[in-house]
C-alpha cells in the first residue's frame, strides 16, 4: 500500500549523504552529497565506469551502501527493499532493460501499476501511458520482439505506471534516433510541467542532458567531479579531464 | 491452450458419469479415484511450478502432514476428517511459508534439491518419531463399519471418487483464479526477472510465499483426502520421493506445466499408463514396471522438455507448414 | 571419553563422505548440472565390490577398484548418451533427466539383484585399534585410510597434471577452452565418468561396514549433497571439509539428541548454507 500522498510542502525530493559503496578493494561509489529539488530535471553524466548506475541501484536498494544515507520526501529510505522504495515514490528503468519477455508489452507495463491499482485500472494506466511514450500500437507484441529502443519505451510506460514522484532512467534514450529523442525530451518536460514529476536521467548523449536537463552532476570513479548547469559544466575543466581519452571529445560538451 | 467453456462443461459431465460406467467397487473405480487425487495434486503443484517456475521435488511434504495431521486428531481427539481437512491445510500451510523463507533466493536445481531434503528430513523424523506417528509401522485411520459421511469414510467407492474430483475442480479453480488475477501476474513478473519486479514495486518476497503457502496448503488437503480414502499409510510411503513428489510434479510436466489443463491432461495419460505397466509387467517381478517407468519420463524429457501440449503443438504446426 | 570418542567416529565418517562427496562436486564444478543420481551410482559401486568379494574372493578394498573403473566407464556412457543432450535444455529437464535415471538405477538393481540386503564378511569386521582409551573399528579406519588415499589422489590429478588444468580450465570458461584446442565433451565426459565413479569408490571401501540393497543410495543422497553445499558446490576441498564437518555434525547429534532431532539438525544446516552461504563455507573456488 502506498502511504497516503501528503503533498509535502518542502522543496526538497531527494537527499543523499555521504552514499558509499565498496566491492572488496574497489570504492565504486565515493561519499557522495547532493539534494534533489521537486520538479527538477538532472542529468548525471560521467565517464563508463564511473558509478552512475551503482549510484542508481544504491538509490533504488537493489544494492545496500557500505556506508552513508538516502532521504525521500525527507523519510530515511537507506537499506529500504525496492519495492518499498518504489512504494514511497521512487523508480527506475534498467541499462540493458529488463522487460519480462514472454509478456506481451501491455501486460508489461500494468505491473508497474499493480502495488495501487486493481487489475482493470491496471489495464487502463498502461494504455494511457504507452500513448505517451507512443507504444501504444504494438501492446500486443510479446516483449522479447520488440525492438531495442521499443523495450526502453516500454520500459519508461511501465515505470510511470508506478505513479512515481522521481523516476531514475537510466540510458533511455541510447538507442533512439534524434527525431525519437527529441519525442522523449518533450514528454519528460511534460510529465515535470503537468504533473510535477523529477527526472534523474543517466545518457551519454550530450545534446539530450544539455538541452533537457536544468543541474547535472558529475562522476568519475565514483567521485562527484563537479555539479552546475550545463553551460559551467561544459566549462568545468574537471569534466573536461575526465573526458578525455574517453570517444567524448570536449567539444561534445560545447 | 485456454480450455473453451464448451470442453469445461464436456469434461465435467465425462468425469460425473465416469464413476457409473465401472463397478462402484473394486479396482477400477479406485483407480479413477486416484486419478482424479493426482491431478488434484498436480495442480496444487502448478501453482508453484507453473506459475512461479520453482520445480518442487518435495511436495509430498506437505501430502504426509496433511494426512499425518488429520490422522493424528482423528485418533487422538475424534475429530471429524471434514474438520481435519483445515487442519492438515493449516499445518501444511506453514510448513509451506516457513520453508519459503530460507528458499526465498534459491532457483532451479539449488530450490529442487532444498525441497527434496526437506522431505527426506520429514520422512526421517515420522519413521522415529513412533510415539506420535506409529514410526515405520505407519498409522491407520479407524474403520467404523456404517460411520457414514460424518467421518468421511464409505461403503461404496464412488463417494470417493466425487470427494476427489471436487478437490480437482476446486484447486484448478484456485489455479485459474491465481492465474487471472493480480498475484498471477505478480508471479509471472517475478518468474522473468526478479529485480525488475521488485522496483516496480512487487513485494517479491511476498508473492513467492503466499504462492509456496497456497500450493502447500492444497496438497495438504489432498494428504486429508487420500488418508481417509486408503484407510492406511507410512512414511515412506506419503513422504515418497518417487511415489508422491517426482509423480505429482511429472503429471504436470507432462500435461503442460503452467496451463490451467496441463495437471488434469498428465494425470489422465500417465496414471491409466502406469496402470497399464503394472498390469503388465509387475508378474515379470518388482521393478519392472517403475523402471518402465524411468524410463518413459527420461524419453519425454528427451524428446520434448515442456510436455504434451508443447509437443501435440509441435506436431500440429509440422503437419500445417 | 564419550565426546571424543564421537568426535573421532565423526571424523571416520566424514573422511569417507568426502570422498563419496568430491565425485559429486566435481560434476557440479565442471558440467553444472546437480546430478540426482549420484547416491546410485554409490549404490551400483558396492554391488560391483560385493560381487568382486562373492565370485572372486575379493576384499572389498581391492574390489573398490573395480568399482572405480566399472562406474567410470558407465558414467563416460550417460554422460554421452544422455547428459550431454539436456545441458542446454531448461532446467526442468535437467532435473528431472538424473531424477530419471535415478529411478532407472535402482529399479535395475531391484531386477537384477533383487531386494534382499547383502553384506560381506572380511577380516577387519571384528579388529579394531585402541589408543589414548578411544576405539576405531579397523573398518572405519581402513575406509578412512582409502579414502584419504584416493583424495589426495584426486587433489594431485586436479591441481599438478596438465589434464586436471584442461579441466580447471573447461569448467570456468568452456568457449575459450574450445579455442584453445579443448573438446569440453571429451573433458564432460572424463569428468562425469570420475565424478561417479568416485563416489562408487566410496560405496565399495565402505561395504564392510554398511549392507548394500537397493535403496541404500536413498540414505547417502541427501547427506552427500549437504557436504557439497557446505563446501561450496564444484569446491573438491570444500567437500573435503563439508564431509568431515558432516560426519562429526552426525556423530555429535547422535550423542546429545533423541533420534528424532537428529536428521533435523543435518537438515538445519543444510537449509541455512543454501539460503545464507550458497557459495559454502569456504572462501575461494577450485
Amino acid at each position: 500500500m502506498k502511504p497516503p500522498n501528503t503533498q509535502s510542502t518542502s522543496q526538497e525530493i531527494l537527499s543523499v549523504k555521504k552514499l558509499t559503496r565498496r566491492f572488496g578493494g574497489l570504492t565504486a561509489v565515493d561519499q557522495l552529497t547532493f539534494q534533489v529539488n521537486r520538479g527538477e530535471l538532472i542529468g548525471l553524466i560521467g565517464p563508463n565506469g564511473a558509478g552512475k548506475t551503482t549510484l542508481f541501484n544504491l538509490l533504488m536498494g537493489l544494492i545496500k551502501p557500505s556506508e552513508g544515507d538516502v532521504f525521500l520526501e525527507g523519510h530515511q529510505i537507506t537499506g529500504f527493499k525496492p519495492h518499498q522504495v518504489c512504494q514511497r515514490g521512487m523508480v527506475k528503468t534498467f541499462q540493458n532493460v529488463a522487460l519480462f519477455p514472454e509478456m506481451s508489452v501491455l501486460e508489461n507495463v500494468l505491473t508497474g501499476a499493480l502495488q495501487h491499482a486493481s487489475l482493470d485500472e491496471a489495464k487502463q494506466l498502461a494504455a494511457e501511458n504507452l500513448g505517451k511514450v507512443g507504444m501504444l500500437h504494438i501492446s500486443d507484441k510479446k516483449a522479447a520482439d520488440l525492438t531495442f529502443p521499443e523495450k526502453a519505451l516500454v520500459e519508461m510506460a511501465r515505470a510511470l505506471c508506478t505513479n512515481p514522484k522521481i523516476v531514475l532512467l537510466d540510458e533511455v534514450m541510447a538507442a533512439l534516433n534524434d527525431a525519437e529523442m527529441d519525442q522523449i525530451l518533450a514528454l519528460i518536460r511534460k510529465l515535470r510541467d503537468e504533473e510535477g514529476l523529477t527526472f534523474i536521467v543517466i545518457e551519454h548523449h550530450m545534446r539530450a542532458i544539455m538541452n533537457l536537463c536544468e543541474r547535472i552532476l558529475v562522476l568519475s570513479f565514483g567521485q562527484q567531479i563537479a555539479e552546475g548547469t550545463p553551460a559551467q559544466i561544459s566549462r568545468h575543466p574537471d569534466v573536461i579531464a575526465a573526458y578525455l581519452g574517453q570517444e567524448m571529445k570536449a567539444e561534445d560538451l560545447a | 491452450m485456454k480450455p473453451s467453456k464448451l470442453l469445461i462443461a464436456l469434461f465435467l459431465l465425462l468425469a460425473l458419469g465416469l464413476p457409473w460406467l465401472v463397478s462402484g467397487e473394486g479396482y477400477s473405480i479406485r483407480v479413477l479415484t486416484l486419478l482424479m487425487l493426482f491431478a488434484a495434486m498436480a495442480q496444487a503443484w502448478n501453482i508453484v511450478g507453473g506459475l512461479a517456475n520453482q520445480i518442487s521435488l518435495g511436495h509430498a511434504a506437505f501430502f504426509g502432514l496433511g494426512a499425518y495431521t488429520s490422522t493424528i486428531l482423528l485418533i487422538r481427539f475424534g475429530l471429524s476428517p471434514w474438520l481435519g481437512v483445515f487442519a492438515g491445510m493449516a499445518v501444511a500451510a506453514c510448513a509451506g511459508a516457513l520453508l519459503s523463507l530460507p528458499t526465498m533466493r534459491l532457483k532451479g536445481h539449488y530450490f529442487a534439491l532444498a525441497t527434496l531434503a526437506f522431505c527426506e528430513v520429514l520422512r526421517a523424523i515420522a519413521n522415529s518419531w513412533s510415539s506420535l506417528t506409529g514410526g515405520p509401522v505407519g498409522i491407520s485411520v479407524p474403520f467404523v463399519p456404517n460411520a457414514g459421511i460424518g467421518l468421511m469414510q464409505f461403503n461404496s467407492g464412488r463417494p470417493s471418487y466425487y470427494i476427489m474430483l471436487a478437490a480437482v475442480v476446486f484447486i484448478t479453480w484456485v489455479y485459474w483464479r491465481i492465474s487471472t488475477s493480480k498475484l498471477g501476474y505478480e508471479l509471472r513478473a517475478v518468474k522473468a526477472n526478479v529485480d525488475s519486479a521488485e522496483v516496480i514495486g512487487i513485494d517479491t518476497a511476498r508473492t513467492k510465499m503466499l504462492a509456496a503457502t497456497i500450493s502447500a496448503g492444497l496438497m495438504g488437503a489432498c494428504g486429508v483426502l487420500y488418508a481417509q480414502f486408503n484407510f492406511f499409510f507410512d512414511p515412506d510411503s506419503i513422504f515418497s520421493l518417487v511415489g508422491i513428489s517426482v509423480r505429482v510434479a511429472l503429471i504436470c510436466i507432462i500435461g503442460g506445466i503452467g496451463t490451467v489443463a496441463g495437471p488434469i491432461i498428465g494425470a489422465f495419460f500417465l496414471l491409466p499408463l502406469e496402470e497399464i505397466f503394472n498390469a503388465t509387467l509387475s508378474n515379470k517381478g518388482a521393478g519392472v514396471s517403475q523402471l518402465a517407468y524411468g524410463l518413459i519420463l527420461m524419453g519425454i524429457i528427451l524428446i520434448e522438455p515442456r510436455g504434451l501440449q508443447a509437443l501435440f503443438q509441435k506436431f500440429m504446426n509440422r503437419g500445417r507448414s | 571419553m564419550p565426546l571424543l570418542q564421537a568426535i573421532l567416529d565423526g571424523l571416520m565418517l566424514g573422511g569417507v563422505y568426502a570422498v563419496i562427496s568430491i565425485g559429486l562436486t566435481l560434476v557440479f564444478g565442471v558440467i553444472s548440472i546437480v546430478n540426482f543420481a549420484q547416491a546410485q551410482f554409490l549404490m551400483v559401486g558396492m554391488y560391483v565390490a560385493y560381487f568382486a568379494w562373492h565370485f572372486l574372493g575379493l576384499d572389498p578394498i581391492f574390489g573398490s577398484v573395480i568399482s572405480f573403473i566399472v562406474v567410470f566407464l558407465l558414467g563416460y556412457g550417460v554422460q554421452h548418451l544422455l547428459i550431454r543432450r539436456v545441458l542446454k535444455a531448461p532446467e526442468v529437464a535437467q532435473i528431472f533427466l538424473t531424477v530419471g535415471l535415478l529411478i532407472v538405477l535402482e529399479n535395475l538393481a531391484l531386477i537384477l539383484v533383487g531386494s534382499e540386503f547383502k553384506s560381506v564378511q572380511t577380516w577387519s569386521q571384528n579388529e579394531s585399534l585402541e589408543f589414548a582409551g578411544l576405539i576405531i573399528s579397523m573398518p572405519y579406519a581402513i575406509a578412512f585410510l582409502a579414502s584419504g588415499v584416493a583424495g589426495v589422489m584426486v587433489w594431485w590429478l586436479l591441481a599438478k597434471t596438465w589434464w586436471g588444468r584442461t579441466v580447471r580450465a573447461t569448467a570456468q570458461d568452456p568457449m575459450a577452452a574450445k579455442l584453445m584446442g579443448i573438446d569440453p565433451e571429451k573433458i564432460y565426459r572424463m569428468s562425469f565418468g570420475l565424478g561417479v565413479a568416485l563416489t562408487a569408490f566410496g560405496g565399495a571401501v565402505i561395504l564392510p561396514y554398511l549392507t548394500v540393497s537397493p535403496s541404500v543410495g536413498e540414505q547417502f543422497g541427501v547427506l552427500m549433497f549437504t557436504v557439497v553445499v557446505l563446501g561450496g558446490l564444484g569446491n573438491v576441498l570444500g567437500a573435503v571439509v563439508g564431509g568431515l564437518a558432516v560426519g562429526v555434525i552426525q556423530s555429535l547429534s547422535g550423542l546429545f539428541l533423541p533420534l528424532q532431532l537428529q536428521n533435523m539438525v543435518l537438515f538445519i544446516v543444510f537449509i541455512l548454507t543454501l539460503a545464507f552461504r550458497p557459495e559454502g563455507l569456504l572462501r575461494n573456488k577450485s
